[in-house]
């Protein structure tokens, strides 16, 4: 053999194992892409797959248990998230008392707060979540953001809000997120820390549509706030920008009020009634200027008006109620009187329940109760809620 | 040989990369590789240095100046002479033992008692109390103090010298009455722990006359005022409380970033007030369940007078977060709650208020008392103009009171004619009852409200004079005209701050000073309403017990005359008799005149 037959020979030999040795480690790498021998792997497997294919996610999970010791608290959260997935709520929210937060990955646990709050069962996300406040993952946003509406869901403004804001700081130029926390304030009742938030987020660049709303949102908080010359020219800034409007010129009645300029209110509501008679609001704002102008008959007519329409609106009742006392009716001014402490009572009994909440879980039948409560004073949406929860508490 | 080489290195770089190949897939297997980047949602998760801390307008407010450093413009209302009078007298509530205890939150009030009976009225504080740093929390009251007025803003202070030295318990409110009608008036100090009566010796002494058989006043006695509910001539008690707290049932409260701070009025359950009845021997009875004394309140304020001008007094109760509550008497009535069918129970809108401070008068000059009621922030205080017919209505948005106070606590409060046009104009003192964690802050600064014709209200703190230009923890507050000038002036109690006194800088002018001597009913004539035509018109006012926040104010009533007028007939309607008319002589130094009952005409007045 010569020399360039034995070189030719090497290198057919050469290539031979190169491509051998290239297609083994091809196929080894594709074999454990689709089937990883390491835990990781196969939670980031189960993970990847938990929206799209729910089965195979599961059948990773199952590897991720029978491979993984039982001590480890992600193959805890992994038979957590089993129980979990087959509906059994019960199991997993004990499994998960049992797993030490700390210890498990981040978008572990961010899978499993998901299900928790789609299945209505806010303590636990928030169990899940809560940790993963002081922990620097790319997952914490979403954590944070899952953790505010767990909060908000379960009734719990202060720590919603908190959450809230700390997400803000961390994106400051979310405006979606920032208008999310400005109406979590208002919902609050925080009007001071809402008021500096809108005034905050209108020094931004913001798209047009939420600029206007929180333009707006500017001017309620001046009134509400009692701050009365910056209302009007508040007010006036707005007219010129977007055009006169009818809640422009309700807003002005209330300012007109707020000053006491009672024959310029009446005017006012005068004036715009035609265009929004069709509104209950309409002949409430226009009662209740009647009854400031001491007008009584009139203010009844009105009143009377928005009762039928809205018979659980607390405050039209109450005012009812002074308007026949101030006619001398006294019997329908009791019978309005009654229905409004009727309300008022149910509304106490509702923020005393939602109170437990910042100490003790709900039991299925204060969710029961407070579905009831709402119901009676036609708050339908709040109803369903609340039953929806008490059902959720029965399982 | 060349060849051999090249054999070996193309060898050794076939080895080269397989190992390299074979490590490039291990690392995929092993999780080695670099972490793929995070979705596009997730790249903002930077953490950015945003703005740290409360809001603007949640920090604490501007730090009060001393008194005697801003000087009084020329058209200002007011001018401090605390310094001057020699006054210097702090109400203590405890915060530095950082406990955040819930009595902390309400402060103290003044009470003005011409106790020496020389007609220049002194002044007594409320002392407060300590709260101790450790476990278990102990409780102990602070002297109170008596401050004797020597005339042109000269004050003694004769704690110790009035046998005032020895401090109660915690004190908060406080309340004057000739309980004995020995012609002397008396103290009343309402405590955390046990609530005590002083009686006036008559020489410049106060004697504690409070034992529990003699005044049963246990629990958390918050507010007083003395009236003769069942007519038998003797000024009975009411007396207001928060709640039945005690430190051991504290509940620790937290603010949004979970720092402590004190508790608001849910956390508590309300409790009932309690009414001691008068035996005229210097000793009182519980007579609360005997007359169904049993609505509950977070009581925190109460007035006395005849509020519906049916010749019985009534007491109006304010409190906290909860509807407040109005009882009318009558012969052998007992305490039915009348607030919410008169009209004065709740706000605008029918929702309870958090209500602390009271005062009554004729605001409209129709001849019914009106009332006022200083409430929390995000509330309207509430005007309660009186229809006559036992009905009220919530005036303050057609007054133009509405929106003024919605960033402020009211606490003390004066309906109080301060400009000498007649008509009373109202004076606020505000403060918030937590520390830090509310929505406005703790310190706040008052507010002067001028009544134009009885139609309106205009807010004119910039003519208050530099007090008004600060804020204060201002709790209690009464009005009595300290100079006998002829116009009220302003004492204000602040927690953890020295108290003020404001001097009205009305110029002098003629007006009437009276003081009533009631010689059937209860020595003050409580419930009476006083009333006289000058300047064209009938003005009326009516003589109080209570109100404001914590205190008792001047009781002698001031009407400015006009200056050809040289005598003015005053028509007082005591409670339950005949009414009487006095003229009065207009005297150059409007001194104060006593309008002793018997001593006039007699007329028949119809309720």
């Amino acid at each position: 053999m010569n020399l360039p037959d034995f070189r030719k020979r090497i290198s057919v030999v050469s290539a031979s194992i190169f491509a051998v040795i290239l297609l083994l480690t091809v196929g080894l790498a594709v074999w454990y892409g689709f089937f990883p021998t390491s835990q990781q792997k196969r939670i980031d497997r189960g993970i990847s797959l938990a929206d799209a294919d729910p089965e195979q996610s599961e059948r990773w999970f199952r590897r991720v248990i029978s491979a993984g010791s039982q001590q480890d608290a992600n193959v805890k959260l992994t038979s957590a998230w089993l129980d979990a997935n087959r509906g059994d709520w019960a199991q997993a929210e004990l499994a998960f008392q049992n797993i030490d937060p700390a210890g498990c990955r981040a978008d572990l646990l961010l899978l499993f707060a998901r299900k928790a709050i789609k299945a209505k069962h806010f303590p636990v996300a928030i169990q899940a979540l809560e940790p993963m406040r002081s922990r620097e993952t790319p997952e914490t946003n979403e954590a944070l953001a899952l953790l505010w509406s767990a909060y908000a869901a379960s009734g719990t403004q202060d720590d919603a809000l908190a959450v809230g804001r700390e997400l803000l700081k961390r994106q400051p130029s979310n405006h979606a997120q920032r208008l999310e926390l400005i109406r979590g304030l208002k919902g609050a009742y925080k009007e001071v820390e809402c008021l500096d938030e809108v005034r905050t987020a209108l020094q931004g660049e913001l798209p047009l549509p939420i600029r206007e709303e929180l333009d707006n949102l500017l001017l309620e908080q001046l009134i509400v706030l009692g701050d009365v010359p910056a209302a009007w020219k508040q007010l006036a800034e707005l007219e010129k920008r977007y055009g006169p409007s009818i809640p422009l010129q309700s807003k002005a009645v209330d300012l007109y009020r707020a000053e006491g300029r009672l024959d310029e209110a009446i005017a006012a509501i005068s004036e715009l009634f035609p265009k929004i008679e069709h509104l209950p609001v309409a002949y409430l704002t226009r009662g209740v200027v009647f009854l400031d102008l001491g007008r009584f008959e009139e203010a009844a007519k009105d009143l009377d008006h928005v009762v039928a329409a809205d018979p659980m609106n607390e405050g039209a009742r109450f005012k009812l109620s002074v308007a026949y006392q101030r006619l001398g009716q006294e019997k329908l001014a009791s019978e309005h009187r009654e229905i409004w402490a009727g309300i008022r009572q149910k509304r106490m009994r509702i923020t005393e329940l939602l109170l437990l909440q910042r100490t003790s879980v709900l039991s299925k039948n204060d969710c029961t109760e407070l579905a009831r409560l709402h119901r009676e004073i036609g708050d339908f949406d709040r109803s369903r809620y609340w039953q929806q929860r008490a059902a959720a508490a029965l399982k | 040989m060349h060849s051999h080489k090249s054999g070996r290195l193309i060898e050794v770089l076939i080895c080269t990369l397989m190992i390299t190949v074979l490590a490039m897939g291990m690392a995929s297997l092993t999780g080695c590789a670099a972490k793929p980047s995070p979705p596009p949602g997730e790249q903002t998760a930077v953490k950015v240095a945003g703005k740290t801390g409360p809001p603007q307008s949640m920090a604490i407010a501007e730090k009060s100046l001393p008194p005697q450093q801003v000087v009084a413009g020329p058209n200002d209302w007011f001018e401090e002479m605390t310094t001057q009078a020699g006054i210097s007298f702090a109400y203590q509530n405890g915060r530095d033992a950082g406990q955040f205890l819930m009595i902390e939150s309400f402060g103290g009030g003044v009470a003005v008692i011409d106790y020496d009976l020389d007609d220049a009225v002194d002044l007594f504080f409320t002392g407060g109390g300590t709260i101790s740093r450790d476990a278990p929390v102990q409780i102990h009251g602070l002297p109170s103090a008596l401050f004797r007025n020597q005339g042109d803003w000269r004050f003694q202070p004769v704690t110790t010298e009035s046998g005032l030295a020895l401090p109660p318990d915690y004190s908060q409110g406080c309340a004057v009455s000739d309980i004995n009608g020995d012609g002397f008036p008396d103290l009343f100090i309402c405590c955390y722990g046990l609530s005590r009566l002083y009686t006036n010796a008559g020489d410049g002494t106060f004697f504690e006359a409070t034992d529990e058989q003699q005044l049963p006043a246990t629990g958390w006695g918050t507010a007083a005022a003395f009236g003769d509910w069942d007519g038998d001539g003797w000024p009975d008690l009411f007396l207001t409380s928060y709640t039945n707290w005690t430190p051991a049932t504290d509940v620790p409260c937290f603010g949004s970033q979970h720092e402590r701070d004190l508790c608001g009025p849910t956390s508590y359950p309300a409790t009932t007030s309690h009414f001691y009845h008068n035996r005229g021997d210097g000793s009182f009875e519980d007579w609360s369940e005997k007359l169904q004394l049993i609505d509950t309140a977070h009581g925190l304020g109460v007035v006395c007078t005849d509020l519906n001008r049916d010749g019985w007094i009534d007491f109006y109760i304010s409190s906290d977060a909860l509807p407040n509550h109005l009882y009318l008497g009558g012969p052998g009535k007992s305490f039915v709650d009348s607030a919410m069918t008169a009209g004065v129970a709740v706000g605008e809108w029918g929702q309870p208020e958090a209500s602390m401070g009271i005062d009554v008068a004729d605001y409209d000059g129709d001849g019914w008392p009106d009332l006022f009621v200083t409430n929390f922030e995000k509330e309207d205080h509430s005007l309660y103009r009186n229809l006559g017919g036992g009905l009220w209505i919530h005036a303050s948005v057609a007054t133009g009171l509405s929106a003024t106070s919605r960033r402020r606590v009211g606490f003390g409060t004066s309906f109080c004619d301060f400009d000498g046009d007649h008509w009373p104009d109202l004076f606020v003192l505000n403060g918030n009852p937590i520390y830090t964690t509310a929505e406005s802050p703790f310190a706040q600064k008052p507010q002067l409200f001028r009544n134009l014709n009885g139609k309106k209200f205009v807010e004119v703190f910039e003519q208050g004079g530099p007090y008004f230009q600060e804020a204060h923890s201002g709790r209690g507050s009464a009005v009595a005209d300290l100079d006998n000038d002829g116009d009220f002036d302003l004492i204000t109690v602040l927690i953890n701050e020295p108290v003020h006194l404001q001097r009205n800088r009305l110029e002098k002018r003629p007006t009437l000073c009276l003081k009533l001597c009631a010689v059937q009913g209860d020595r003050d004539g409580v419930g009476a309403r006083v009333s006289c035509v000058t300047s064209g018109r009938e003005w009326s006012q009516w003589v109080t017990h209570g109100g404001s926040y914590f205190s008792q104010s001047d009781s002698r009533i001031i009407f400015p005359v006009e200056a050809a007028e040289r005598a003015v007939a005053v028509t007082v309607a005591w409670t339950g008799r005949q009414s009487e008319v006095f003229t009065v002589n207009v005297t150059p130094d409007g001194q104060t005149q006593r309008l002793i009952e018997g001593r006039g005409s007699r007329q028949h007045e119809s309720p």
